[in-house]
This record gives structure tokens, C-alpha cells and sequence, in this order.
């Protein structure tokens, strides 16, 4: 098993862009 | 390849048990949502269908080779950390009636969340199961907070719904 090793490249992106969608989701769902 | 290899092992077959478990109530979940909210009615509700059809039937399949259990256990939590996070911000948004607790335990999606959450629980076993090797193995200490242990799957539960609850109030 590979480790996804914390704090690099890989790492980085995959949370900037979970963040941004995440932050995104937060903001279209309304449930109205 | 020998006759042992084909065999199958009381550890395969457990496997195969909670992988089975784990395509039932994803499949049961998936029927619950698509009765109440039918993608055909609104685009909205497109997210939860997809997210379904990958639940039932590509989840399990990954949770069998080693090659794919990371990314199967990965994805099972976070779909089902997302799953919490928006029903519960759809309890908030749709409760009614007065504080307590007969109307937060049927007047909420908590029945929803706690079959969710047992799916994120079977999901963890499969993912546990490929490190028995004996019956005596010991579990390593420490690290709690790292993956692929149960602190990781907490901080990342916190985290997202901070990040979620923020789009949700600061960008209106």
C-alpha cells in the first residue's frame, strides 16, 4: 500500500480542491 | 495454481458477508432517496442519484481487490460524511415543533444518519480485515488522528462540515 504522504503535492491539491467544492456545496444546497 | 490457492479462506468469506452487508444497505439507502426524491423531478436531486448508483454498484466490487480497497474506503466514508453533513443540514433547515427529544429523534433524519453511519462501519471492517493475518494480531498504539484510523475520519467529519456550514452562511 502506497502512503499518500501529508503535505506535499498531491496532498495540496486534493484538499484545496475538496475545500473548494465543499465550500461550494455548503452555498447551493438550501434544502428550500 | 495450486488447488490450496483457489480455496476459499474463512477470511475471504467474511469478506464477502460485509461486502454483501454493504451493497444491501447502500442499495436500501439508494431506495429510500430515490423514492423521496426522484431525480426525474429535479436536477438537484441528480447528486444523490449518482452518488447511488456508485454506492451499489461499483463500491462493493472496489472493497474486493487490493488494488482498489484504499480508494473504496476513502470514498465510502467521504460520500457518507457528506451524506450526514446534508441530512442534517436538512433536519435543521425542515424541523419543527418544540426542542426535544421525542422531536429529534422522529422529527429529524437521524434514522437516515444512523444507517449511514452503519455503512461507514462495515465499510471500516472490510478495510480492517485485510490486516488479520492470526488471531493474536495486535493492534499497533498511537496515531489516532492519522489515516486510516477512526480520529482521521472524526477531524475530517469536523472539518467538512466547517467548510460546508461556512459556504453555507458566509456566501449567501
Amino acid at each position: 500500500m502506497h502512503r499518500f504522504m501529508p503535505y506535499k503535492l498531491g496532498w495540496w491539491i486534493v484538499h484545496v480542491i475538496g475545500v473548494i467544492l465543499l465550500f461550494w456545496l455548503g452555498h447551493t444546497v438550501t434544502f428550500r | 495454481m495450486g488447488e490450496e490457492a483457489q480455496q476459499l479462506t474463512r477470511k475471504k468469506v467474511l469478506r464477502n458477508t460485509l461486502v454483501l452487508a454493504l451493497f444491501c444497505l447502500a442499495l436500501g439507502g439508494w431506495l429510500l432517496h430515490t423514492r423521496i426524491h426522484s431525480p426525474l423531478a429535479e436536477d438537484e436531486n441528480l447528486i444523490p442519484f449518482m452518488s447511488g448508483i456508485f454506492s451499489v454498484f461499483i463500491l462493493p466490487i472496489l472493497f474486493l481487490f487490493r488494488k482498489t480497497i484504499v480508494f473504496a474506503y476513502l470514498a465510502n466514508g467521504f460520500l457518507i460524511i457528506i451524506g450526514i453533513i446534508t441530512m442534517t443540514h436538512f433536519s435543521i433547515v425542515h424541523f419543527s415543533g418544540p426542542l426535544n427529544l421525542e422531536s429529534l429523534l422522529y422529527n429529524t433524519l437521524l434514522a437516515d444518519i444512523l444507517i449511514a453511519l452503519g455503512k461507514f462501519v462495515i465499510g471500516k471492517a472490510i478495510f480492517d480485515l485485510q490486516f488479520v493475518h492470526t488471531d493474536n494480531d495486535i493492534v499497533p498504539k498511537g496515531r489516532y488522528f492519522q489515516y486510516p484510523n477512526t480520529g482521521f475520519w472524526i477531524v475530517h467529519f469536523v472539518a467538512l462540515a466547517l467548510v460546508y456550514g461556512a459556504g453555507n452562511i458566509l456566501w449567501k
